[in-house]
Formats: structure tokens, sequence, C-alpha cells
């Protein structure tokens, strides 16, 4: 195509602006939602690892080996950034009864990405200088006095003999290291637990382990490695590789795939029904361009540099607001809703999103250009038979007639308007759905905040922590769980139930009697108030709970998979298929012997506890299977008289200015007077570590159910608007006809205005009994999959129906929002519908029948 | 000398069961120079004979040469080009495309060829037309009169061997008719340019120096061959 046509093409462009800027619209706007979702995805990953990195080094893999030259190998691997090098040289014995730990010596590259920190002062420097593991230095029967000589008894293999010795040494303690247990899972990152200088140790190794940073983040990464070290590499669980470390997750069912599949599809379909509207709307400009000689090859090139102009502009429009606007959105997230966000777009994945975009809109030109060299299909009713119609019924005009799919609308687009309205509305309504889901899940973990006792050594447990915590200004209420151990729980029907085989089979415990936990509380905590009492009310005598006459009972559910198995709820990938099982033999009112160290005690249940009704996160996590919550005098006695205060479980709600729900600064700040107050317990953290990525999870889930609402309400209106305007084309010479005849605008209004209210409420009104029996339909398959082996029954009868299925589904239907939702979407969609049409009924009768 | 040649035309046109023989079996040639006025009653076949004449349609049968070119044959892209080139339009609804000035209505044709229009040439048609004024002037801001004016211009831009003008006062008053009816008599005397015109009026047709009849797709009268139509 040469430079005059180029600039003919431009020129009709600028001319056109409605048409042109609706497209431009469309696509800058394709651009934008895709980038915009890509991005943020990308930033709540990256901000992710890095709390990660932050919490639990940046190291991704540990290299066992007791080979120089491996080590060599892998530390000379490209992949690998840096690395960190442990020797273990020896085991100790802690205490009497704790079993044995490892000493040995590290590097400070392996120091600070396996995030060995300190919690005072410094790793060994100077001979016989030792560095220990706060818990245990606990367990080993020391204070954290810096200073203090600390007698270590090593065992270790003779270099010569290899005969096994054991030598005492005494070092001085220069240093106490954060406690482990906070961030590795014991059992399976057993790193020593005491650090001295090489020289005072042992010189036979037993073990080298490289701590490895890989700095590639792909995962083909981590298989390299697991290749070359065939034995004894373990992965970081927290970092950018997951547990197994062998295979990436990725499913094209996630949130971000689905959503840019609907955003990529929905665009599709628009441009292909703007562009096709302005390319018909050009018919005779074409035609015309054919008979003055140009041919189709040259009118093919005209549309698509039009599409192409179209495509440029977008793509650089889009991209530039998609970044600029996703950067600004993540800059507000994080300062004004002081949410720890990093901006972070990954080039992969803008390329992947702008390449998905382009296709979609060359996809949807390329089908205009076939659409409009096709021609127009003949319609199945000519003008000529729809006059005649009208004619013989002497000029009435019947409300029929333009509802009737033949006379109002081409029969396709009637068609088409209805479908795409009520899949408009099924999407609205299952992502509404989505969001309520999400938004109760993300909610479920947020509130109240807290600071927890899993910072705090054994021995600080015995003191007055929650006097003490309750003095930290900020910490407005502090709770308590108070521990007895060891406890045996026995009933009567004990042995007959499924539940305590199955729990048995899972926890490997044997014998006559149940281990479980009791758990005290205190008069007026709001542990008890607000959560354990709430969901017993009915039943509880408080007295006689207080009295330790009556107890709580924590029922949790088990799941198991399909090998029966038991399966962690927040496991990934959750299994496709499990069972869950619910313990149905004890009741209110049963009597149950609990036995302790301070001897045997019968109580009456005074309420259950199901694990689905313990709406809080944390206090469920404090509970296991059998948990009894007692009151704090029982404790006390099941533990013997005169034992002191021991506790499993503190918390210190924080609540400075009234409500309950602090940033995670003023957390932080908060967090760090505690810290002030407790200077032996070292960096107080709050028990959120864990759970703070399962946060951000569900707010990045969350997050994208609303983006993905919003973008699919605004994706409806569009599609909606699209179909007005091509449906309020088709009807222009008609309506034209029809004023000549007489037919009133007001009327021809009333007609098309119930047309509009017809589809768009008909949509709605039907899709949801739809979303109600589709719900209940998988409430109901829930149900049956919790009843295995506890004699629950399928509903019989209709009204068995409705009152164990349809009820309870309808109450857990978020009516208020779908109602607020819906309203403004229908208030918007009506207008955008009937608008065109007003339009096309208040032109003049002349050019509604000039339209070609 | 005949610039154009016809032989045998047939075009049928299907409408639901009934086919219509819109031309059957029609021979003409017009000769260069000539002002050829096809004249018929609605459904006549004096369109469709146009169309074909000017390569718009293919016949069913029968042949159509342009000078020395073969038009029946010819692939999309050759014929795109001949009318380009060698052929000009003008209908009664103008067809001028709406986002662009006269100026560059008249100009289409010669991008499309990818040439430089003469200039001089083309000023000389506005000015004859009167339109030299309103060269930057959008179709929409033009009367009937003025935009059948760009549309004569914009078909004889390019020189072409033979103007087509399919009702070209069809949507005119009695002024602009005699207007655009005047140009064409003035082109035809002064640079020779053949012009072959549907018109269903009679008094227009007498205009031209040749008066073809038509009717149910047969030539009825050729005043080449009688002294009158009888319409």
């Amino acid at each position: 195509m040469n430079a005059n046509l180029r600039r003919l093409t431009r020129k009709g462009l600028l001319r056109r602006k409605k048409s042109s800027l609706a497209m431009l619209a469309v696509c800058t706007l394709s651009f934008f939602f895709v980038l915009s979702i890509l991005i943020l995805q990308s930033s709540l990953t990256e901000t992710e690892l890095r709390q990660r990195e932050r919490a639990y080094g940046a190291w991704e893999a540990a290299v066992f080996t007791d080979d120089a030259q491996t080590e060599k190998a892998v530390v000379q691997q490209p992949m690998v950034e840096r690395s960190g090098k442990i020797e273990v040289r020896a085991t100790y014995p802690i205490g009497n009864m704790e079993g044995n730990g490892t000493i040995g010596a590290m590097d400070s590259q392996a120091a600070e990405i396996g995030k060995l920190e300190l919690a005072e002062g410094h790793l060994p420097k100077r001979r016989n200088e030792i560095a220990v593991e706060m818990s245990t230095l606990t367990k080993m029967g020391y204070d954290y006095t810096l200073g203090q000589k600390i007698s270590v008894c090593l065992n270790y293999q003779d270099p010569i003999s290899k005969e096994e010795k054991s030598e005492q040494r005494v070092f001085i303690l220069s240093g106490i290291l954060k406690d482990y247990s906070m961030y590795w899972m014991e059992g399976r990152y057993d790193w020593p637990t005491a650090f001295a200088k090489g020289e005072d140790l042992p010189k036979e190794q037993k073990e080298r382990i490289l701590l490895v940073d890989i700095s590639e983040k792909y995962y083909g990464a981590v298989t390299d490695l697991e290749a070359f070290c065939k034995d004894g590499t373990i992965y970081n669980e927290n970092t950018y590789y997951e547990l197994s470390g062998k295979e990436q997750k990725v499913s094209i069912l996630e949130d971000t795939n689905v959503l840019l599949a609907v955003l990529c599809a929905a665009s599709a379909l628009i441009i292909l029904q703007i562009f096709s509207a302005t390319l018909r709307r050009r018919e005779v400009g074409y035609r015309m361009l054919r008979v003055i000689g140009a041919d189709k090859r040259q009118l093919q090139e005209m549309i698509l540099w039009e599409g192409g102009i179209f495509w440029g502009i977008s793509f650089l429009t889009g991209s530039i607001l998609g970044v600029a606007g996703t950067y600004f959105l993540v800059w507000g997230i994080r300062e004004r809703l002081h949410f720890e966000i990093v901006f972070a777009a990954e080039p992969g994945q803008i390329f992947i999103g702008i390449l998905s975009v382009s296709v979609s809109i060359w996809l949807a030109i390329g089908c205009s250009v076939m659409r409009m060299q096709r021609g127009k299909r003949p319609e199945n009713i000519s003008e000529q038979k729809r006059l005649s119609m009208i004619r013989k019924r002497q000029h009435r005009f019947r409300k029929k007639e333009v509802w009737s799919r033949e006379h109002a609308l081409h029969p396709y687009l009637w068609t088409f308007s209805v479908v795409s309205t009520f899949l408009c509305v099924c999407m609205i309504y299952s992502v509404t759905a989505v969001v309520k889901n999400r938004a109760d899940s993300y909610g479920y973990q947020w509130t109240p905040d807290y600071i927890g006792r899993g910072i705090l050594p054994e021995h600080m447990l015995r003191e007055e922590i929650p006097t003490r915590m309750k003095a930290v200004q900020g910490v407005k209420e502090v709770n308590t769980l108070q521990k007895a151990y060891p406890i045996s729980l026995t009933w009567e029907e004990m042995e007959e139930t499924q539940y305590v085989k199955l729990h048995r089979n899972l926890r490997g415990q044997e014998g006559q009697r149940l281990e479980t936990q009791v758990l005290g509380v205190e008069r007026g905590e709001k542990l008890f108030q607000k959560y354990a009492k709430e969901q017993a009310k009915k039943t509880l005598k408080e007295e006689a709970f207080w009295n330790g006459e009556e107890i709580l009972i924590y029922l949790p559910v088990i799941l198991t998979d399909r090998e029966g198995n038991a399966v962690d709820r927040w496991e990934e990938p959750f299994p496709l298929f499990y069972q869950e099982h619910r313990e149905t033999k004890i009741r209110e009112g049963d009597t149950l012997t609990l036995t302790g160290a301070g001897g045997e005690k019968s109580v009456r249940v005074g309420g259950i506890i199901r694990e689905f009704q313990a709406r809080d996160a944390y206090v469920a996590e404090a509970f296991s299977e059998y948990t009894v919550i007692a009151a704090g005098k029982l404790v006390q006695e099941l533990n013997g008289m005169g034992k002191e205060k021991t506790y499993s479980y503190v918390e210190g709600f924080v609540d400075r200015y009234g409500d309950t729900h602090l940033t995670d600064r003023e957390m932080s700040v908060i967090m760090k007077e505690v810290e002030k107050e407790f200077p032996k317990a070292g960096t107080i953290t709050n028990e959120r570590i864990r759970r703070e990525q399962l946060r951000k999870d569900l707010f990045a889930s969350m997050f994208g159910a609303v983006f993905l609402l919003v973008v699919i309400v605004i994706l409806s209106w569009l599609i909606q608007w699209q179909m007005a305007r091509a449906k309020a084309a088709g009807i222009g010479k008609k309506v034209g006809i029809l004023k000549a005849l007489g037919i009133p605008k007001r009327r021809l209004c009333r007609v098309y205005w119930k047309e509009t209210m017809k589809i768009q409420l008909g949509a709605i009104l039907s899709v949801i009994p739809c979303g109600v029996l589709l719900q209940s339909f998988l409430y109901w398959k829930r149900l049956e999959g919790l009843a295995w082996g506890d004699g629950w029954q399928p509903p019989q009868d209709l009204y068995g129906w409705m009152e164990q299925i349809i009820f309870p589904t309808m109450q857990r239907t978020a009516w208020g929002w779908l109602a607020l939702i819906f309203l403004g979407y229908l208030l918007v969609v009506v207008y955008i519908s009937y608008r065109p049409y007003w339009k096309e009924i208040h032109r003049g009768v002349i050019e509604n029948l000039r339209e070609e | 000398m005949a610039v154009l040649r016809a032989k045998e035309l047939t075009k049928i046109y299907q409408a639901g069961k009934v086919s219509v023989h819109a031309l059957n079996g029609i021979s003409v040639s017009i000769g260069k120079g000539s002002f050829t006025a096809v004249i018929g009653k609605s459904g006549s076949g004096k369109t469709t004979l146009l169309n074909v004449l000017s390569g718009l349609e293919i016949p069913d049968s029968g042949t159509v040469h342009l000078g020395a070119v073969e038009l029946t044959g010819l692939k999309d892209r050759k014929m795109a080009a001949l009318r380009r080139k060698k052929i000009g339009f003008v209908f009664q609804k103008f067809y001028l495309i709406p986002e662009f000035t006269v100026w560059e209505n008249i100009f289409i044709p010669f991008y499309l060829d990818d040439k430089n229009p003469d200039m001089d040439y083309v000023e000389f048609l506005l000015k004859e037309m009167h339109m030299w004024e309103r060269k930057d002037f959008f179709p929409g801001e033009l009367s009937g009169g003025e935009q059948q004016r760009a549309a004569i211009v914009r078909a004889l831009a390019n020189r072409p061997e033979i103007l087509f003008a399919d009702e070209p006062t069809g949507n005119l008053d009695v002024k602009n008719s005699e207007e655009v009816l005047a140009l064409f008599q003035k082109l035809q005397r002064q640079i020779g340019q053949t012009v072959v015109m549907v018109t269903h009026d009679l008094d227009i047709a007498r205009r031209a120096d040749r008066i073809i009849c038509l009717e149910d797709g047969k030539i009825v009268s050729d005043t080449e061959e009688e002294n009158e139509c009888e319409s």
C-alpha cells in the first residue's frame, strides 16, 4: 500500500471520531486490563518472595555432602549465585530428655543467606566462644546471660581409629541465635543448634551443608541442581521453589489465566462488533472504491492498515497506562492502605499479555474483514413484506410486532443479544459468589490483630506473661490458654466411634485412652467470651463451667484422601477427592473422664465446638483433636496443686485506636514496644509469620476476584452497549416507516423500553434461581462427602430438600452483595441498552428512511 | 471507430422461483467520442447493461471489449486497474466518500494507482465545473448539484476512455440537471470524451447523439439505425 493511501486512511480515521475513539478505547482498555492484571500478579508474587526471603533467608536449596569435590562443583555451577557453608562436626546431648543437637561452624555467607540471625551477642570470633540457638539454650538449662560458661559434651568419631569418642568442653556464650522453630519445620531443616570456631571442634566433619542461592528463578534450575547432586538435597519450601522442587505448578484454570482468557475473548468480541459496525457503515464507500478501481487486496490493505493504527496506538497507550496505572495502584495500596507490596513487572509475562491482546485484536479485525467481504446475508423477511403486513392491519401498530423476533430485530441479533445478556449476568453472579467466598476467607484471617506466644521461649511462658504484656502501650487485652499435660481422655462410647479409630490410626496413638490437651481459660477473657462461649451458648451452663464441672470440647473434622491418609487443610495442591469425618458420638451432656498428673476428673460436656464453627483460624490452630477447653481452675487441678501456671497460648489483642484492625506498620511499632518489655525474649514477632503468606495469597485471591468482577461488569456493559448499537442500527428504517405511518414516538419508546427491560431483567431473574440451584447441588455433594460413616441420609422428599439443602444455601448466598451489584449493573445497562433505541426513535423521519 | 463493443450479452437474475432476463442477447458498439443515452422503463435492463458494459457485473454469456481488451475474462486486479485507468463512473447518488474532502475524493483513484494526478487538468475540470472554490469542502457541506459535479470531476480526472453515467440527474433539480448535461456535451465536443448515460427521461436522452431504447432486456430501437426512439 502506498504512502498516499496510508495517509488517506489515517485521515479517514481522524474524521470518523466517534467510531475510531470507541475502537481505540476498547483496544486500549484491553491492553490496560491485561497488563494491570499481569503486573499486579507479578507484584504480589514478588512481594511474597521478598517477605519469605526476609523471614526464611535467600537460599533455595541445601546440599548435604561429605565430599569436598562435590562441594566445589556445586559452587561452580552457573545457576548458583552464592553459597554458604555449614560444617557439622559433632553431636551433643541437650538436657536429660531432649535428645541430641549438632554443633558446627559456618561462614558469614551461610549466616546471611540462611537467615541464621542472632537475637543477642555475636557469632564466635575468638577461641572457645559459642553461639547457641535460643530454645536449645533453654532446654540445656541455661539463661540468656552472655559471657556465661556453657559446658558441652561433644560426641564424634575419631578420624584415625573410627571409634566414637566423647569430650567435655567448656565454651563462653558469645551469642544467642534466634529460635529456629519460628522458621523451620522441626525434623526437616536440621541445622546445627550451636556454632563455634572450627579450630575448637573435632577435625573430622560429619557433614557439610551448602546453602545455595540460585540466581535464576526458573524451575529448571532446581531440577538441574537436583540432577547434579543426586543425594542429600533439600529445598527451602518457603522460597520460589515449591516443596517438591521438581515441577512448576501451572494450571490453565488459575484465576489469572481464566481472567486473561475472559478478557481476551470479550475484547475480541467487542472489537469485532465495533469494527464490523464501522465497516458496515462504510460499505457504500468501499463499494465505490471498488467501482473507481480499487482491487480487493487494496481494500484489505486499507482496512488492515486501519487495524494496524488502532493496534499501534492502543498498544502504546494501553501499555503505558497499564504500567503507570498499576504502578500508582500499587503505590496507593502501599502508601494509603499501608499494605506491604512492591511493584514488579515481569517482562516475559508482559510480553505474553501483549501478545494475547494483539492476537485478539487482529483476530477480530481479520474476522471483520472476512465478514465484510462475504457481504450481507439476506434477511428472511423483506422490507416490502413487512410493509405489506403493517398495511394489512390498517396501519395499526402493535407492540407484538416489535417484540416479535421477526419484526423487531434480525433473528441472529436477537438470539445473540439474549444469549450474551444471559452469559454476562451469569458471569457477574458467579464472580460475585467467588468474591464473597474470597472476602470471607480474607476476613477470616485478618482480624483481630494479635501477638502470640510463638516467639516466646518456653521458660517465659511460666512467668506472668499476661500481666506484663498488658502493661505494654497498645495492647488492649491479653488472653491465655493455660496448658495441662499430658491428659488422657475417655468416655463410655469411645471405643465404638469410627472417628476414634481413624484418629488413632492417623495419629499413631494406641491403648484404651486418647491423648489430648486441656486448655484453661480465665473469666472475662475475650477468647472465651467471644469464641468459645459463642459457639456453645445454647447448652453451656456458665457457672458450672467456671466451677470445673462442665467443659467445652473441640471436635474437628478429619480430612482423608482416597488412600485414607490424613490431609492437611492448607495442603497444596489439595486433593480433588477427599472425605470429611466428624465425631458424632460425643454429645452435649455426656460425661468424659480426664486424667492428668493431678488425678482423674469427671466432667460434663457443656458445649461442642466444631472445626467449621471456629471462625478464627488462630483459635483453631491452638486446638487439635478432642481439645478440651475448661476453666483455668480445672487445669490447675489436672496439673496438680501447687504447680505454677503454664501457658499453651498467650495472645495480646492490639487495639490502640479503638478498632481492632491495625496496619502492619502500626502493628510493628507495638511489637517493638512489647519487645522492649521482654528483652530476653529476643525479637518478638507475632504468630502471623506463617500466616502472612496465607494472607498474601488470600489478599491476592480476593483482590483478583474483585478485579475480575469489576472487569466483567465493565465488559458486560461494553458488550451490551455494542449489542444495543447494532440492534438500534437495524431498526432505523422500520422506525422511520412506523413514524411516517403515524405511530407516536412515545409509543415506540415504550415498546423498546419494555424489550430492553425484558431482556435484562429476565436474564437477572432467571440467573438467580439457576445460581441458587447450582450452589445447592454443590452443597448437597459436599454434604454427601461429609457424611461418610456419619449416618447422614440424603433428603427424601421435596420438603427435606428445601429444608436441608435449598434454604441453607439461600441463607449463605450473599443477597446484599448480589442486590447491590445487580442493581448497579441494571441501572447502567438499561441506560446504555435503551439509549441507542431512544436516539434512533428521536431522529427525523427522513433521516430514518434515508438510512442505507 | 468503436471504443466499446458488446456481443450477445445475456444476464439472468433469479428472483425466487422466477428467472428475470435482464439482458437478452444484446449487441452494441459505442463509438469513440460519442454521447450515448440508454433509456427504457423500470426493469428494462438499462442499469444492468451499463454495469455489464463497464465490467462491474459479469454477463452470463456474451463478450464485452474495451478497445482490444476483453472485459469478461479479466481477473479482479486487472479489472480494477482497467477501471482506474480507462473507465469513469457517475451515479445518481453521487457516492462521494463522506470523510474525505472533494479534493481527496478526486485523488483517490490516483492514490490507488500510486501515481501523481495531472494537477492542471484537475484544476481545469474543477474550474469548468465551478467547483474550484469548494474543493476543500466535505460532501456533507455541498448541495446535490455540487456533489454530482464533484463526482463527475472524480470520474474524469484520470482521463478515462469512456464515462458511464447512471441516471446522473436523477437526484438533481432542473437547473443542476441542465448544467450536468451541458457539461457532458461540452466534454464530448471539447475533448472528445465518450459518454454512456442511462436515463429514463426521453427529454434528457435527446441531448445525446445516440439513444438506445431497451425493453425486457432487448434493444428495441437505436437512433444510430433509426431516426426516432418510440418510448
